[in-house]
């Protein structure tokens, strides 16, 4: 995926953008109730210096984050306090990549199921009432599952089958083969036992995980696994400040927090309670995942507010043709 | 006003009492609406803004009626006295078309609505559908799956018909029924209205803690558990029971909000001004007299915000009321019971003995949380022994305000709690209020660590705290006049709960509800009107004013070491001293001509 992102940052490098990295933003700088600039913190790269916005300033942060980067003085209580509000359950994951010497062979498997030709991704252990358990324990008894039987829907990734270019051990000679696995667990903000709850038993859950793998693929015993580098929620959010709960959706995807209401009734087209201010993370509509639908949406609504922008954008734009101004109607 | 004019009009200091009144013995308006309840107030903004002379009368000190909040337990402690659970704001169309929000009110809906200890279990709802779903399946998937279907059934009844239709007049009931019955939606509510609360949670298979608790919240305010025919009230009562939001700074600010758009409008406002008489010049009102004599005279109408008996018994005299009148509100009933509440100054906030599950630990509490039942016999029998006038027992609703709303207390870590149960209405009040309140306090503490005493008080008990409140400060035990006209003056008459606006039984008005196949426009549009009504609802940008010169930057404020920039008060207020608004109250500065 990373080669994604190189391509789009090469795309905005040739149209004039200015990229700098290792600066985090401490501050959006308001002004009369518009963002005029963003401050970035002094332990940065950048050393604590003021960028100036004249026309906008555009967060690809959590929406959670946001109360941190702008002074309170500039939004009434209610606005931070439902931010503080805003769910996060449902997709918070534990990653483990497990670096092995051999691909799991499955008991009981078709023929034609042989690890040359295993699909991108697969489920273990994955029926309703396991899955249904599995989410009971998670969201309404707010802990990760503490039994190897409790595993249900983990799934998980064989990578090099498909992209070779992502088995650098064997390329470098050794042999090996990386299989992300991802299971459920509480947001660590949820965790009955606090947010830390997971990191504490990250061991157990990996071993668990290998038990479940070995209950289906006999020859995972414990001398084929090389590394089991892991994440947890925790430590996904550590990696990436943006990754609140370490949720690959963002937020929780329910209906009070989707559609016109995503993630805030009045953020929904991607404006903020401050002017020249939008968001545009995978915590706005339509969500999660790498969709590039947000940015592409917020388009509308920047060529909206700065009519100028009709003007200077190529011929290349053309708007989505179920799109409705707000002139139109669409929410006024 | 000029120095010399000022000397004019200041009285000299011997004119003594001689002077000027304050409003001329008689004087004569557009319309007099009686009441500054939030019903009174609203009809006043709505009637200022078409441009007619308004007086709004209202007998005790202050504006608001039921939107009181008011220092009744110790200064700086607020409490709202009567209405703190706001239901309707998603839909309510006032707030929008005076633009309220953008003056400074705001509401806000919690996470956690309503807990419930019963028996064993403590159930828990929130605001957002799936995170209820989540904790009821704690009792069971089963019961996740129950309450989705129900919830959702519910909710679509609220939003298609019962949210839009609050604000809609009624139509007679042949029409609504005919209409309800052209559609889906209309169809299944009616089957609902034909059922009482009971029959209709019956019909779902839910666990007893959670029926009871929904029991509860359809019937709280004034519904009996057997009652048919007012079944459409309980999808309105549940699914709104889980949307309350409360006005930051207390209910007053919507009566104060309300009052600076009636006075901005050219309305006028008279407080301590009770009404004694309507005046009427033959068939038609032609105004009112106030209890010093005073009269307003009304062109063209006059607007009671009081209930029937009151306006048609007490103030328009016999000979001047049309024939069958009176009977007629004689024949109008009084709400079943009333409410008691009880008021609590806290030092610290009430926390929670853990007596409850522990998956629960660590979540948001609920703005509500009701006490005190066993299950829904239990609530069943409560309510049938209220409604014969006695107090069975002591159960009922908790709200601890100033933990959801730090305005309520202006004292660091002291909160302000109430405690609310349906109650009769003619009850021994005086002589078992003492008792009362110990029994209240026990309950509370079983539940929660002890309300830790108010510092005031050091050393008593919480009951003896607020008799030494009610010493010292009026009234604590306050029993709401719900439904009944007051006679000490000192409350509200107060009407039902979100029924007010149709007194008489029958559904409620919907007869427009078929517009989507008629006209999908004006349904659109009265949705989007409720999506962005939503939108505002709770959140208004604070938006600064701009100065007229913009401020060259390097004069912008500076962060010094890791302290963000704010914007100081005076540059806050600079807008404000160029002519606007103030960001936070909508007040305008006033210039120095007026
Ligand atoms: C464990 C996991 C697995 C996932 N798997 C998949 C998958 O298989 N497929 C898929 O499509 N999606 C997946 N996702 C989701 C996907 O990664 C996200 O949806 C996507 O990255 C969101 O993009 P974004 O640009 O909105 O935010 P982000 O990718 O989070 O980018 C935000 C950026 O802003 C930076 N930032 C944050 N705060 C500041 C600040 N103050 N100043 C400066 N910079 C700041 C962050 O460092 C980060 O680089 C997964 C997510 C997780 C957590
Ligand atoms: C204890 C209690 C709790 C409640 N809780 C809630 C709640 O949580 N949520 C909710 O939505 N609702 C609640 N209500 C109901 C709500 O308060 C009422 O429905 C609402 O106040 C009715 O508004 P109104 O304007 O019709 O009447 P009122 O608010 O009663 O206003 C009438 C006004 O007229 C004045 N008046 C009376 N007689 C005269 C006269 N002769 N001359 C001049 N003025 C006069 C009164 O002083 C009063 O100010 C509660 C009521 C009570 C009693």
């Amino acid at each position: 995926m990373h080669s994604l992102a190189h391509s789009l940052a090469r795309c905005a490098l040739a149209n004039g953008a200015r990229i700098v990295v290792n600066s985090p933003v401490s501050e959006v700088i308001i002004v009369d109730g518009e963002a005029k600039g963003v401050r970035v913190s002094g332990d940065s790269l950048l050393d604590d210096k003021t960028i100036w916005a004249d026309r906008g300033v555009i967060l690809n942060t959590h929406v959670k984050q946001i109360p941190d980067l702008i002074s309170r003085d500039h939004v009434n209580t209610t606005f931070v306090q439902r931010i503080e509000d805003l769910s996060l359950k449902g997709g918070s994951l534990f990653v483990t990549n497990l670096i092995v010497k051999e691909l799991p062979v499955y008991k009981d498997a078709p023929e034609e199921f042989s690890p040359d030709d295993y699909p991108v991704g697969m489920s273990l252990h994955c029926d309703t009432d396991n899955v249904m358990e599995l989410m009971r324990t998670i969201h309404s008894f707010r802990m990760h599952p503490e039994h190897p039987d409790e595993y249900a829907g983990i799934w998980y990734i064989v990578h090099d089958q498909h992209d070779p270019t992502r088995g650098r051990a064997k390329k470098a000679g050794a042999e090996g083969h990386v299989i992300t696995v991802n299971l459920q667990v509480p947001a660590p903000e949820y965790h009955r036992d606090g947010p830390d709850a997971v990191n504490k038993v990250k061991d157990e859950i990996v071993d668990n995980i290998k038990t479940v793998l070995r209950q289906y693929a006999p020859n995972m015993t414990d001398d084929k696994y090389i590394a089991t580098p892991t994440n947890t929620p925790y430590d996904s959010e550590f990696r990436n400040m943006a990754f609140v709960g370490g949720n690959w959706e963002g937020a929780r995807s329910s209906q009070d927090e989707w559609w016109s209401n995503k993630p805030l009734p009045e953020m929904a087209r991607y404006r903020t309670p401050i002017a020249g201010l939008y968001h545009c993370h995978q915590t706005a509509y339509p969500g999660g995942l790498c969709l590039i639908a947000v940015p592409y949406n917020l388009m509308h609504i920047l060529i909206e507010d700065y009519p100028e922008m009709k003007k200077s954008t190529p011929d290349w734009w053309y708007p989505s043709p179920w799109h409705i101004t707000d002139e139109e109607g669409g929410t006024k | 006003m000029s120095e010399a004019a000022f000397r004019r009009h200041r009285p000299s200091p011997s004119a003594g009492l001689e002077l000027p009144p304050e409003f001329p013995e008689e004087s004569e308006t557009d319309v007099v609406v009686i009441g500054a309840g939030p019903n009174g107030l609203i009809a006043a903004a709505y009637l200022t803004a078409a441009g007619l002379d308004v007086t709004l009368l209202e007998r005790r000190y202050e504006i608001g009626g039921g939107l009181a909040t008011e220092e009744i337990l110790f200064p700086h402690h607020y409490a709202n006295t009567h209405a703190s659970y706001h239901y309707m704001v998603d839909y309510m169309p006032p707030i929008d078309d005076f633009d309220l929000t953008g003056h400074g009110l705001r509401y806000h809906k919690p996470f956690g609505q309503t807990g419930a200890v019963m028996g064993s279990d403590y159930v828990y709802l929130c605001r957002a559908f799936e995170d209820t779903r989540d904790s009821l399946a704690r009792f069971g998937l089963d019961q996740a799956d129950v309450y989705g279907a129900m919830g959702s059934r519910f909710r679509t009844i609220v939003e298609r018909i019962l949210g839009p239709a609050t604000y809609l007049p009624p139509d007679a009931p042949v029409d609504l029924t005919e209409a309800l019955q052209r559609d889906d939606v209309g169809r299944d509510m009616l089957d609902l209205s034909e059922q009482s609360a009971l029959e209709i949670l019956d019909r779902y298979e839910l666990r007893d803690s959670v029926k009871a608790t929904f029991l509860y919240m359809a019937c709280q305010w004034g519904l009996s558990p057997a009652e048919s025919g007012m079944g459409f009230m309980v999808p309105l009562l549940i699914d709104r029971g889980m949307q309350k939001a409360f006005v930051h700074g207390g209910s007053h600010r919507l009566a104060s909000a309300f009052a600076r758009v009636i006075l901005r409008q050219g309305g006028i406002i008279l407080d301590n001004a009770e009404v004694v008489q309507i005046l009427t010049d033959g068939e038609r009102a032609s105004g009112v007299m106030l209890e010093d004599g005073r009269k307003i005279h009304a062109r063209k109408a006059v607007l009671s915000s009081l209930d029937p008996q009151t306006t048609f018994l007490h103030l328009l005299p016999a000979e001047a009321a049309p024939e069958g009148l009176r009977e007629s509100a004689r024949g109008w009933n009084w709400d079943k019971w009333s409410l008691l509440s009880v008021f609590f100054a806290t030092k610290g906030k009430p926390t929670w003995r853990d007596n409850r599950d522990n998956s629960m630990i660590g979540m948001p509490d609920p703005f509500a949380t009701i006490l005190g039942f066993e299950g829904s016999d239990d609530v069943v029998r409560f309510l049938d022994g209220v409604e014969r006038g006695e107090l069975p027992k002591i159960a009922g609703h908790f709200t601890c305000e100033s933990a959801f709303d730090p305005a309520l207390s202006q004292k660091e870590g002291e909160h302000v709690s109430f405690f609310q149960m349906p109650a009769p209405y003619d009850f021994p009040w005086e002589e078992r209020r003492d008792d009362l309140v110990r029994q209240v306090t026990d309950l509370l503490d079983t539940h929660f660590g002890g309300i830790p005493r108010l510092g005031h008080a050091g050393g008593r008990g919480v009951a003896e705290v607020h008799r030494a409140a009610d010493a010292e400060h009026g009234p604590w035990l306050d029993q709401a006049r719900r439904l009944q006209p007051d006679p000490d003056g000192q409350q509200p008459p107060q009407r039902r709960l979100l029924v007010e606006s149709h007194a008489g039984r029958g559904p409620v008005p919907v007869r427009r509800l078929d517009v989507p196949r008629r006209d999908g426009h004006r349904w659109a549009r009265l949705h989007r009107r409720t999506d962005r009504l939503r939108r505002q609802r709770d959140e208004v940008p604070v938006r600064l004013p701009r100065p007229r010169t913009p401020v060259p930057r390097h004069v912008l404020p500076r962060r010094q070491g890791r302290r963000p920039a704010r914007l100081t008060a005076s540059e806050m207020h600079r807008g404000a001293a160029d002519g606007g608004c103030h960001p936070v109250t909508g007040g305008c500065r006033k210039t120095r001509e007026s």
